[in-house]
């Protein structure tokens, strides 16, 4: 009886977690396809714009390129920003720009900062990647490396795709190490001429010793490759 | 060799024009078997408008959609419309391998007209295709490749540069085009404007959701099919109603969505149908990595100097649509009968306006239907070349968006200037297998 009673209550508070993290199917599959509800925010879920005008002097404060650099200023506050990412959608807006803005400001060309940052930001993505056990987090994850990893790092990446547990974060984190390979082939030496002192791609440690793919996959200390 | 129905159709008009008796009679040239066949991939809310059911010439055959009950919606409606009972194909593939269809009309969402243009030209047909373009300038450069190589006609589904009142502009663009043409506006680069003071909304409410819950995928919905090439994200509804819109993944917003109708025909009157701008500048908010948000200006520069603003939080509201660097503007209609022009003198009087535009020569004649440039293989007016410049424009402003900043393009590379970072967004990879039906042909 007991026993029963116990099993009963496990399946119960199961089901009830199942239940808060998925919402329940829609019965109408129509339901965004009028423009007034497609369009409108509602309660708790507002569209980026809304939310954009809601927070708006807090997004240009937290945002501009000297309070991002601060904010990751260290690998632990770097970490940290990384680690507060919930799910494939759930991360607090603030945090997801502030995510999307980094990795933006660790390319851009006229920042002085950015060939440190990058090389910092890509392997603590890839850290992260490697490290969580949420796989909707492993799509945030993957989705920065897209724009901002180093071609080397693409081989990092496509191990990580060859023992994702998930078939669709494997999916993607192949298309992503396609992409580097093909992105850092066009143009791999610019990010290392602009003032890194090809630190980057010649001491190639892309932040996890490896863990995440194949032994050498990464670790090949190789030198900045010209095409 | 093997002869297509179109091919027949084109030699069956040009042997009837030897006839005594007209072709019209002899062949009956609105009988359903000559009549040019039309079938629809994607039947969203867009497909359920007049333009995309009917189109004089052409007979719809069929339709597909990944949403079942939007097929068998497309289906009834068909068949209330007066075309019968038409097919209803498991999906594009099946369409595209159909003999009996000439030509396609892609009404998906943006992420896939580029892949299934690509296909469509390879399977041999003629295509008509929603705007945007393409979703990124790479995805409209093999496109424009791949059309020209096999030979098919393509046309957007935007038509302001050739017909139709220009928006809240209030005019067509025909005026528009002859006084710039005629140099009156001076010999420099001009300055345009787009946003609300000129007539044209940037409808900022296509916009994503920033606090999703991923969701099972509702029966009857073929998912995998309707992201296509688009990177695999787990489902959450608002991304694929017609909020589609709104995620970076599929669209750009109210940019991405209308910004081929205003700025082709802007691109069109100012006569840069063969060339890009050099240089991309950005101001507003940081973006939200999922889901769009809004922009306060993007200005395009081309080469020449001529500059194209837009106006995303209405702080060029006072300025012309054009500006001529002698001075003389050029407004929307307010009641009147035409746009309105103004130079250091003040506003010119309508009648003088109407005077100045009747002495002006007419533009170069276009192709407008796209049936006669189907039957006789004649570039439509807004086809993949034109077509690909004025995507191109916003594609950069989009891009600046995402990047957070501006940046240089080359117009002949069709790459950024120094910027790997704005080639990643401007060339980005899609899911397989349509990564590789996308580099066939």
């Amino acid at each position: 009886m007991k026993m029963s009673k116990m099993i009963f209550a496990i399946v119960s508070i199961a089901m009830a977690a199942g239940c808060a993290t998925v919402r329940q199917p829609d019965s109408n599959p129509a339901k965004f396809d009028s423009y007034d509800s497609a369009t409108k925010s509602v309660e708790g879920d507002p569209n980026a714009t809304d939310w954009q005008a809601a927070e708006a002097e807090r997004l240009k404060k937290e945002t501009c390129p000297k309070a991002l650099v601060a904010s990751v200023a260290d690998d632990c506050s770097m970490a940290a920003l990384l680690a507060s990412v919930k799910g494939a959608y759930g991360t607090d807006p603030m945090v997801a720009t502030r995510i999307a803005a980094i990795t933006q400001l660790s390319m851009c060309p006229k920042c002085g900062k950015a060939p440190e940052l990058r090389y910092r930001w890509t392997k603590a993505l890839l850290k992260a990647l490697c490290e969580t056990e949420d796989q909707g987090a492993q799509f945030v994850y993957l989705d920065q490396l897209r724009w901002c990893a180093f071609g080397p790092q693409s081989k990092c990446i496509a191990g990580f795709a060859a023992k994702a547990k998930n078939g669709k974060v494997a999916e993607f984190a192949a298309l992503v190490a396609k992409e580097v390979a093909a992105a850092a082939g066009y143009g791999c030496c610019r990010p290392c001429k602009c003032g890194a002192d090809c630190k980057c791609v010649k001491d190639c440690k892309c932040g996890v010793d490896c863990k995440c793919g194949k032994s050498d996959a990464c670790g090949k200390s190789g030198k900045c490759e010209k095409k | 060799m093997r002869m297509d129905r179109r091919g027949f159709l084109k030699a069956a008009g040009a042997t009837a024009a030897f006839n005594i008796i007209p072709a019209k009679t002899l062949w009956g040239a609105t009988a359903p078997s000559n009549q040019l066949t039309r079938a629809l991939i994607g039947f969203g809310s867009i497909a359920h408008s007049g333009n995309h059911l009917h189109y004089k010439g052409s007979r719809l055959v069929g339709l597909c959609d990944p949403f079942e009950y939007r097929v068998r919606n497309g289906l009834e409606l068909a068949e209330k419309t007066g075309w019968g009972k038409i097919k209803g194909y498991k999906n594009f593939m099946e369409l595209l391998a159909d003999p009996g269809v000439d030509i396609v009309h892609i009404c998906t969402p943006p992420h896939w007209h580029g892949c299934m243009s690509v296909m469509a030209a390879n399977a041999g047909k003629d295509i008509w295709c929603e705007k945007p373009m393409t979703r990124t300038v790479g995805e409209g450069k093999r496109v424009m490749e791949v059309i020209q190589a096999r030979k098919r006609m393509f046309r957007l589904n935007t038509w302001f540069r050739f017909q139709d009142v220009f928006y809240g502009f209030g005019t067509p663009v025909k005026p528009i085009r002859q006084i710039v043409e005629s140099g009156m506006l001076g010999k420099g680069p001009l300055k345009c404007t787009f946003g609300a003071g000129q007539g044209f909304s940037w409808k900022f409410f296509w916009s994503g959701r920033v606090n999703a819950t991923p969701q099972p995928v509702p029966k009857g919905f073929d998912y995998e099919m309707w992201l296509g090439p688009a990177p695999w994200k787990p489902y959450t509804d608002h991304r694929v109603g017609t909020s589609f819109r709104g995620y970076w993944d599929y669209d750009s917003g109210g940019l991405g969505d209308m910004a081929q109708h205003y700025l082709d025909p802007l691109q069109y009157l100012l006569c840069k149908d063969d060339t890009s701008p050099v240089k991309i500048g950005y101001t507003g908010p940081k973006q939200h990595p999922e889901s769009v948000g809004r922009f306060d200006r993007i200005t395009l520069t081309y080469d020449d100097g001529t500059t194209v603003d837009l106006d995303g939080d209405e702080s060029l509201k006072e300025e012309p649509l054009l500006r001529g660097s002698n001075g003389i503007c050029v407004y929307p209609k307010a009641g009147g009968k035409t746009l309105r022009i103004k130079d250091a003198n003040g506003w010119w009087p309508e009648e003088k306006v109407l005077a100045k535009l009747a002495e002006l020569p007419e533009p170069a004649p276009q192709v407008t239907d796209f049936m006669q440039s189907v039957r006789e293989r004649k570039t439509f007016a807004l086809n993949e070349c034109n077509g690909f410049r004025s995507c191109t424009m916003f594609n950069l402003g989009i891009v600046a968006e995402r990047l957070g900043r501006g940046f240089e393009f080359d117009p002949v590379s069709l790459r950024a200037v120094n910027d790997p970072a704005a080639d990643r967004f401007l060339y980005q990879s899609m899911r397989e297998p349509w990564a590789t039906e996308f580099m066939k042909g």
